[in-house]
């Protein structure tokens, strides 16, 4: 009983705490962000099984975090402003060529982010052939390219 | 001219779900300032020095489940014996005593710790872990000297 409410509480924590430290900080995966995950898992730890260390008491907690990540998909599936709430909706940076300044601050998302994805996926190296960009929900940033600009990707 | 970008874009939601980050961001801001302050424990709110007679009490109000709180208790012992009287419904969250006791005797009531003068010093720590959150109301006598230890427990 114990070990399926703290693994409950935990889920949601993280859920909401990652949620509210928006998208691009978890896209933008540096070394340090890794390592930061990992410190991360080690302080909830204690949190998820407190003094059990149970092969069973594991268990619980491992099938208690994938329900609620089963059920939660559900409840996406089924409210969709559930889902836009906890995954986020995709944004339009650069619109018809022209950067939206209160989209790319808000989300923290620069031009160099915007050039970083361009150059990785399209082979764009500047900011003029870029005809949109539109951060996913999942953090990615999406480019595509003006017209006659060819796409490499 | 390129093709219009077809997106399921909704700013309105986009800027209330931003609206709630920021609040987010200032309940966490809070949250933490809460913490440094000790209003969660071990800090400046939190920590009590109760004064009595010539015995002192002091202890976190504010303590967290399955985490050693200590409890400072100083007083001056009337003869080779410094004796610690707690109510028995603090016993289950007694994690040690510090140092050892050279006796302890458990009542119906209450659960009472003896020890050598010499090695009590000034005083003892009773290092508490309470198994459950929530709000502790104990009594806590050192010699003739009574307390009323009251702590809460988080989560």
């Amino acid at each position: 009983m114990d070990n399926v409410i703290r693994g409950v509480v935990i889920y949601f924590l993280v859920l909401i705490v990652f949620r509210l430290a928006g998208r691009r900080t978890i896209s933008q995966t540096t070394p340090f962000d890794l390592a930061l995950v990992l410190l991360i898992s080690e302080a909830a730890q204690p949190g998820l099984t407190g003094e059990d260390r149970s092969i069973v008491g594991s268990a619980i907690t491992i099938c208690t975090l994938i329900a609620c990540d089963v059920a939660m998909s559900f409840v996406k599936l089924r409210v969709p402003i559930v889902g836009k709430w906890l995954d986020g909706v995709p944004l339009a940076v650069v619109r018809d060529g022209k950067p939206n300044e209160e989209s790319m601050r808000r989300s923290r998302v620069d031009e160099e982010d915007i050039l970083a994805a361009a150059r990785d996926k399209r082979g764009i190296g500047s900011m003029g052939e870029i005809e949109h960009a539109v951060l996913e929900s999942d953090g990615q940033i999406s480019v595509i390219p003006r017209k006659g600009k060819s796409a490499t990707a | 001219m390129s093709a219009p970008l077809e997106l399921d874009q909704d700013m309105s939601l986009q800027r209330r779900m931003w609206l709630v980050q920021r609040v987010g961001w200032i309940i966490g801001g809070l949250f933490l300032i809460a913490a440094l302050a000790g209003a969660l424990g071990e800090g400046v709110i939190s920590h009590k020095k109760e004064q009595a007679g010539n015995a002192t009490l002091e202890y976190e109000r504010v303590a967290r489940r399955e985490t050693p709180t200590p409890v400072r208790i100083e007083g001056k012992p009337a003869d080779e014996t410094f004796e610690v009287e707690v109510d028995r419904k603090i016993a289950d969250a007694i994690d040690a005593w510090i140092p050892d006791p050279r006796e302890t005797v458990v009542g119906p009531e209450t659960v009472t710790a003896r020890f050598d003068a010499f090695a009590a010093g000034a005083g003892v720590t009773m290092r508490l872990k309470h198994p459950h959150a929530g709000s502790t109301n104990a009594g806590v006598r050192v010699g003739p000297n009574r307390f009323e230890f009251k702590q809460f427990v988080l989560p």
